[in-house]
């Protein structure tokens, strides 16, 4: 399956690269919305979030013919994804922890007393997801959502394998404890 | 809580983009495309280093190339680098005058 996605990703590069803008509209569309996750696990701000990941599909447009194909294109492009964010990071952190602060205190004030409907509980991660520290968050997307290896992560992030262990460590236990907070009871009911 | 089910919750985490972002994506690099591109010109605080660096390092290479050549104290060795420094401010003066060329038929 992986390899498979790895050729049809090669193939595609190949066509962009002859001038096929067709074949880029669909490696935007493949990788999008998982870019625009990690985005959000940095920067903790979706409009924000959303403006990084355009330039980034831009600048890759433009140098994808410097892809040596020696990494997946998708870590090559996860990495583009990760720098952009931790640069624009630099110039906005003050006001990205004020909003997300926020996030719980609106999240606990919200009623727990019906089953949580399919949207609801799309919510309610994202939520716990925003309470979890940066490269927690980043390291159990990468890991669970794009389905990278260590050795990938270390390329995409920058960290070393035995940080990457301690916080998908961390990360799967504040997750829990997170959603605990967040759901209560509700958590069995949770999927 | 079981790996199946945190995967399961943590691609669940997933945050869509906006409906037309990809075609905003494509419209942006069409408009890239379409623009010809800028022709950069340096800074005058650019220009002023450069033109410095220029004097310093020819005037360190003439010195000692005519050092070589010539005896010390001989007149050609400010005569050369001065033709130096001036061929690098007509230089420098040609920029200027095409980047206000360029200006003004903008």
């Amino acid at each position: 399956m992986v390899t498979r996605i790895k050729d049809k990703d090669t193939e595609l590069v190949h066509r962009v690269r002859d001038g096929d803008t067709g074949a880029f509209r669909i490696l935007v569309n493949l990788y999008k919305d998982k870019s625009l996750s990690l985005a959000v696990s940095i920067v903790r701000d979706e409009p924000l979030a959303e403006d990084i990941l355009q330039d980034v599909f831009i600048k890759v447009y433009k140098n994808i013919k410097k892809f040596k194909f020696k990494s997946k294109f998708s870590t090559w492009l996860y990495r583009i994804v990760v720098n952009s964010c931790y640069n624009e990071l630099k110039k906005q952190r003050p006001k990205v922890a004020i909003e997300a602060s926020n996030i719980l205190e609106q999240a606990v004030t919200k009623t727990r007393d019906k089953t949580l409907a399919y949207k609801d509980q799309q919510k309610y991660i994202q939520m716990a997801m925003a309470q979890l520290k940066t490269d927690e968050a980043l390291v159990l997307r990468l890991f669970y959502l794009c389905e990278m290896s260590l050795k990938e992560i270390e390329t995409i992030s920058g960290y070393s394998v035995s940080k990457i262990r301690v916080d998908l460590h961390r990360g799967r236990k504040n997750m829990e404890k997170q959603l605990k907070l967040l759901l209560g009871e509700e958590i069995n009911t949770l999927l | 809580m079981k790996e199946e089910k945190l995967k399961k919750i943590v691609e669940r985490s997933e945050v869509k983009t906006d409906r037309y972002f990809v075609d905003k994506v494509m419209a942006n690099i069409e408009n890239d495309a379409i623009q010809p591109k800028k022709v950069k010109f340096w800074s005058p605080f650019q220009i002023a280093i450069g033109f410095v660096l220029v004097a310093i390092v020819s005037g360190f290479l003439v010195y000692n190339i005519s050092t070589a050549f010539l005896l010390n104290g001989n007149i050609a060795i400010p005569l050369v680098w001065s033709i130096f420094l001036l061929l690098g401010l007509k230089h420098l003066l040609f920029v200027h005058r095409w980047k206000l060329y360029l200006k003004a038929n903008r």
